[in-house]
C-alpha cells in the first residue's frame, strides 16, 4: 500500500517480517504475516487471545525459527540467527508472565542486560542499570526478587530489555493486571522510551492504552493480519469488531 | 565489617600453609584427603551453580589418574608435569562430551554423567593390555616427592587453593551473572544476550579439568591406577553429599561439608568397615527432605532472624 | 501406488531397513537374533514402569533398577525359606512392592513433586545408594545364584540352540505393554492418569485428584518392577548392584522412545537388544556390548538437538 509512496519510505523501516509463519506440529500459529515497524513508530498488536501474539514475539527474538518466511532487521535477513545474538544487536523484549531472575536483586536483574548483550564491564553496567532504574522509576535497587512487588517487577523486566541498548523493544502485556495510575505512570514511560529513539512494539488488550500510544496497529486472529492501520480506523473495522476486539479499560 | 573476614582467611591460610610443620604424618594424611574431596566438591557446586547436575566427577577424576599415569610411565618426566597432563586431558574428554551433551541439559546431562564413569570404566579396562595396564592397571615406579607428606601436601593444598580462587571468580565476576541466569530461567538469560551453550562448555570443561587435576595428583600420590579404584563411584558421591551437606551453590558450604563429612567420615570407617556409604545415602536423601540448602543455609536462617 | 509413496517417507524406509537387518541376522545367525529379542524385552518390561512414572508424575527414579533387586532378593529368600517355586513369589511381590511404592511414595517422593528437577534427582539418587548399600550390608555384596532345573532347558532346532525360558522375558513384555495400555485407554484411573501427565493443572481444574493419581502409578510402577525382580531372580545372579545398569539402560530407551512414547520404548529396545547381541557375538568384542547403549543414546541426543537447531 506505501510502496508506491516514496523509495525513502523503506529506509525507515527497521524490523519487518515476510510472509511470516510458524507451525507447531500441526498447529498453525502464524500464517503468512507480513509487518513493518518503522524507526521511532508505536506499533500495537492486538487481537482475540491466542491469536499469535505472543507466538509472533517469539518467532521475531529468535526462541522459535520460522516455518516460512523471513525476518528483516536494518535491511538484513535475521531469520536464521540464534535469539542471543538478536539480543545483541539490538532487539528487546519483555514477557507476558514475569520471568524474574530470583536469585539476583532487581539492580542485578537490571545489569545482566547490560553485562551480556552489550559487554560492558561491571562498573559499566552497575552505572548503566542505575541509570534505567533511576528513568523507569525504580529505587532501593539492591531489593531481592522476593521483595519486589508486582509493578517493581514488571518495570524491572522493561529496564532489563532496556539495558541491552535496544533499537527495538517488544513490550508483551505490559499494562496486564495494574491498577488504572499505574497504567497512566506506564505509558509516559513507554512515551518516553520512545522518544529516545527506540522502535516499539506493543502487545495489548487494554484498548485505551492502544488508542492513545500507538501510531498505528496490527491486527492478527488465528494467526493471520486480520487489519492495519490507525487504531482509529481498525477500531471501526467490521472484521476486527467480529473478531472480538477485547475490553475497554 | 568485611576487614575482620579478611584477617580471618589470611589466619585461615598461614595457618593452612604451615601445618606440615607441626602435625604429624597420620593427620597430614588425612587432612589432605580431605582436602582432596573438598576441592571435587567445590568444583562440583560449581557446574551446579550454572544449574546442571553432574554424577560423573570419578569419570573425570580416573581419566586424570590414567593419563598423568600413563604419561609417567612411558616418557618419565617430572611427575608435576604428569599431573598437568592429566588436568588437560580430563579437560579435553569434557570438552567432547560437553559437545555431545550440553545442547540437551538438564536430566539428560545429569544421566549421561551417572553413566559417564561407568563407560570409562568399562573402555580402560577393554583397551588392550599395553595400552593402559587393563584390569590390573598401571603402577609406577616411585610416588610423588618419594612419599614425602610435607611436599605431598602442599601440592594438594596448591589444588585446592587453585580450586577456591576459580570458585570465588565465579561467585565475585560477571560469571556469577551468567550462571544465575543461565539456572534460574534460561529464557532470560538468552534475552540478555547470553550464550547459554558456550558458557555451559567453558564451565564444564574448567570444573572438569579441576576434577582430573586432582584424580592426577592422586595416582601420583599413591603411586598406582587402575579402573576399579581410580573410577570408583566414591569420587562422585562423597564430594556431592558434602556439597548438598554444607550448602550448595557456595564456595564455603562444600568446604564445611568437606570437613564435617571427612572427619565424621573418618570415624564411621572405624566402626563400619563395609557399607558405610549407606550413612551418606541417608544424608542425601536427609538434607534435600529437610535441610536442601544444607549448613550454610542454616547459619543464614539463624543469623537473620537475629 | 500408496506402498511406493509410502516407501519415500524416511520412517517407513527405516523401519523397511530394520525388517530386513533383522531377516538377515536371523539368516546368517539365528540364535543372535533370538538372544536378541530376548534381551530386547528384558530391556522393554524393565523400561515400560520406569517410562510410565516419568511421563505422569514426572520424576526420575534412579532407584528404579534397585526396586527390582530387592524384588530379586525377596525371590531368592522367598525360594530358599520354603523351598517352593520362585515363580510362586510372584503373587506376594506384587502385594509387597505396591505396599512399598506407597510408602516410597509418602515418604520421599511427595515431598519432592514441586521441587527443582535437580533436588528430585538427588534424592532418588541418594535413594537407589541407600538400597544398594542396605542390600550389601544385609546379604553382602556376593551374587547368590537360584538353581530353578526349568530355567536352563533349551531347546535344539537343527544346528540352532537357544534358552527357553528368556521367553518368559517376551511374554512380559508384551503382557505389561498390552496392561499398562489398556489401564491407560480404558480404565477411568488410567485416563485421569494421561490428563494428569499432560496438564497437571488442568486435570486439577477438572476434578481429577491429582495426588492420588501420582500415588496409583508409582506404587504401581514399583509393584511391575519388584515383580519383573523375581522373574529376574530365577534366570539371574543377584547382588547388590545388579539393578543399576538396567536403570541406566531405561532411561536411555526412555529417552530415544520420548517421554510418553510407550510403543518408542518397544522398537528401541529391540534395537538395543539386537545391537548388544550382535556385539556379542562378535568374538573378541564381547566386553564392548555395555558401551552400546551409552552410544546410543549420545546419538540421540546429538540427533535431537541437531533436529531442534533446524526446526
Amino acid at each position: 500500500m506505501f510502496e508506491g509512496f516514496s523509495i525513502n519510505m523503506q529506509d525507515n523501516v527497521i524490523l519487518k517480517t515476510e510472509k511470516l509463519s510458524r507451525h507447531f506440529w500441526g498447529l498453525v500459529a502464524l500464517t503468512q504475516v507480513d509487518m513493518e515497524l518503522k524507526r521511532g513508530e508505536i506499533l500495537g498488536i492486538i487481537g482475540p487471545n491466542g491469536a499469535g501474539k505472543t507466538t509472533f514475539i517469539n518467532v521475531l527474538t529468535g526462541l522459535f525459527p520460522p516455518t516460512e518466511g523471513r525476518i528483516i532487521y536494518e535491511g538484513k535477513d535475521i531469520s536464521a540467527l540464534p535469539a542471543h545474538i538478536r539480543s545483541r544487536i539490538g532487539i528487546a523484549r519483555t514477557f507476558q508472565i514475569s520471568r524474574p531472575l530470583v536469585d539476583l536483586t532487581l539492580l542485578e536483574n537490571v545489569m545482566t542486560g547490560a553485562l551480556f548483550a552489550r559487554g560492558l564491564t561491571r562498573l559499566q553496567a552497575i552505572k548503566k542499570a542505575s541509570d534505567v532504574c533511576g528513568f523507569m522509576g525504580l529505587h532501593d535497587v539492591d531489593k531481592p526478587v522476593s521483595k519486589l512487588t508486582a509493578l517493581e517487577i514488571k518495570k524491572m523486566e522493561v529496564a532489563r530489555a532496556l539495558s541491552t541498548d535496544p533499537k527495538v523493544l517488544m513490550l508483551d502485556e505490559l499494562m496486564a493486571g495494574i491498577s488504572s495510575d499505574e497504567a497512566d505512570e506506564m505509558m509516559d514511560l513507554i512515551k518516553k522510551i520512545r522518544n529516545q529513539g527506540i522502535s516499539l512494539c506493543v502487545i495489548e488488550h487494554v484498548m485505551r492504552v492502544i488508542a492513545a500510544l500507538t501510531d498505528r496497529v496490527i491486527v492478527l486472529d488465528w494467526g493471520r493480519t486480520l487489519a492495519e492501520g490507525p487504531y482509529s480506523e481498525v477500531s471501526h473495522n467490521p472484521m476486527v469488531i467480529k473478531a472480538y476486539l477485547g475490553e475497554d479499560a | 565489617m568485611k576487614n575482620w573476614k579478611a584477617w580471618v582467611i589470611a589466619a585461615l591460610f598461614l595457618a593452612a600453609v604451615s601445618l606440615p610443620f607441626y602435625t604429624g604424618t597420620y593427620l597430614l594424611h588425612t587432612i589432605y584427603i580431605i582436602m582432596m574431596y573438598m576441592a571435587l566438591a567445590i568444583s562440583w557446586d560449581m557446574l551446579l551453580r550454572a544449574g546442571q547436575l553432574s554424577f560423573g566427577i570419578a569419570g573425570l577424576f580416573g581419566i586424570g589418574g590414567y593419563a598423568a599415569t600413563m604419561l609417567q610411565v612411558f616418557t618419565n618426566i617430572n611427575p608435576l608435569i604428569c599431573i598437568l597432563f592429566g588436568a588437560i586431558m580430563a579437560g579435553l574428554i569434557s570438552l567432547l562430551i560437553g559437545l555431545a551433551t550440553l545442547r540437551l541439559r538438564g536430566m539428560y546431562f545429569a544421566i549421561i554423567t551417572l553413566a559417564m564413569a561407568e563407560i570409562f570404566r568399562v573402555i580402560i579396562r577393554n583397551l588392550p593390555d599395553t595400552w593402559t595396564g587393563g584390569a590390573m592397571g598401571i603402577v609406577l615406579n616411585n610416588a610423588i616427592f618419594n612419599g614425602d607428606v610435607k611436599q605431598t601436601y602442599w601440592l594438594v593444598f596448591s589444588i585446592l587453593l587453585i580450586t577456591i580462587v576459580l570458585s570465588e571468580v565465579f561467585n565475585k565476576s560477571r560469571i556469577r551473572f551468567a550462571i544465575t541466569s543461565i539456572r534460574n530461567d534460561e529464557i532470560v538469560a538468552v534475552s540478555s544476550g547470553i550464550d547459554i551453550f558456550k558458557w555451559l562448555m567453558v564451565i564444564f570443561i574448567i570444573t572438569s579439568t579441576l576434577q582430573g587435576l586432582v584424580g592426577a595428583a592422586y595416582t601420583e600420590i599413591y603411586g598406582s591406577v587402575n579402573p576399579d579404584a581410580n573410577f570408583s563411584a566414591h569420587y562422585s558421591l562423597l564430594p556431592l553429599a558434602m556439597a548438598l551437606l554444607g550448602g550448595m551453590r557456595s564456595t564455603w558450604g562444600p568446604v564445611i561439608g568437606a570437613i564435617v563429612l571427612g572427619l565424621a567420615g573418618e570415624y564411621l570407617k572405624l566402626l563400619m568397615p563395609y557399607g558405610y556409604l549407606i550413612i551418606y545415602g541417608l544424608i542425601i536423601i536427609l538434607v534435600i527432605l529437610f535441610l536442601p540448602d544444607g549448613i550454610m543455609g542454616l547459619i543464614k536462617k539463624l543469623t537473620q532472624k537475629k | 501406488m500408496q506402498i511406493v509413496s509410502k516407501l519415500r517417507e524416511s520412517r517407513y524406509q527405516v523401519i523397511l531397513g530394520a525388517i530386513l537387518v533383522a531377516v538377515i541376522i536371523l539368516a546368517v545367525k539365528p540364535e543372535v537374533m533370538l538372544e536378541g529379542i530376548q534381551r530386547s524385552s528384558l530391556y522393554a518390561v524393565i523400561a515400560l514402569p520406569m517410562a510410565l512414572i516419568l511421563g505422569i508424575v514426572g520424576i526420575i527414579n534412579l532407584a528404579h533398577g534397585d526396586f527390582m533387586m530387592l524384588g530379586s532378593y525377596m525371590a531368592y529368600w522367598f525360594a530358599v525359606k520354603s523351598g517352593l517355586d520362585p515363580l510362586l513369589a510372584m503373587i506376594p511381590a506384587m502385594l509387597a512392592f505396591f505396599l512399598i511404592g506407597i510408602l516410597t511414595f509418602y515418604a520421599l517422593i511427595k515431598p519432592v513433586l514441586g521441587s527443582p528437577e535437580l533436588n528430585q534427582l538427588l534424592l532418588t539418587f541418594g535413594l537407589s545408594l541407600v538400597l544398594e548399600e542396605a542390600a550389601s550390608l544385609s546379604f553382602t555384596s556376593a551374587p547368590l545364584k537360584l538353581s530353578v532345573p526349568y530355567v536352563s532347558a533349551s531347546l535344539t532346532i537343527g544346528d540352532l540352540t537357544f534358552g527357553t525360558f528368556e521367553f518368559v522375558y517376551v511374554l512380559a513384555a508384551m503382557l505389561v505393554f498390552y496392561i499398562i495400555n489398556l489401564f491407560l485407554k480404558k480404565t477411568r484411573i488410567g485416563r485421569a492418569a494421561r490428563a494428569v501427565g499432560q496438564n497437571p493443572k488442568g486435570a486439577k481444574l477438572v476434578g481429577i485428584d491429582v495426588n492420588k493419581t501420582y500415588l496409583i502409578i508409582f506404587s504401581l510402577s514399583i509393584a511391575i518392577i519388584g515383580t519383573i525382580g523375581v522373574i529376574f531372580a530365577m534366570r539371574h545372579s543377584v547382588f547388590p548392584v545388579m539393578g543399576a545398569p538396567y536403570t541406566m539402560k531405561s532411561f536411555c530407551l526412555i529417552a530415544m522412545a520420548g517421554i510418553g512414547n510407550i510403543t518408542g520404548i518397544l522398537w528401541y529396545s529391540a534395537l538395543l537388544g539386537v545391537s548388544e547381541s550382535i556385539i556379542t557375538a562378535i568374538p573378541g568384542a564381547a566386553g564392548w556390548a555395555d558401551l552400546v547403549f551409552f552410544a546410543l543414546i549420545v546419538g540421540t541426543i546429538l540427533i535431537r538437538s541437531y533436529q531442534q537447531r533446524v526446526k
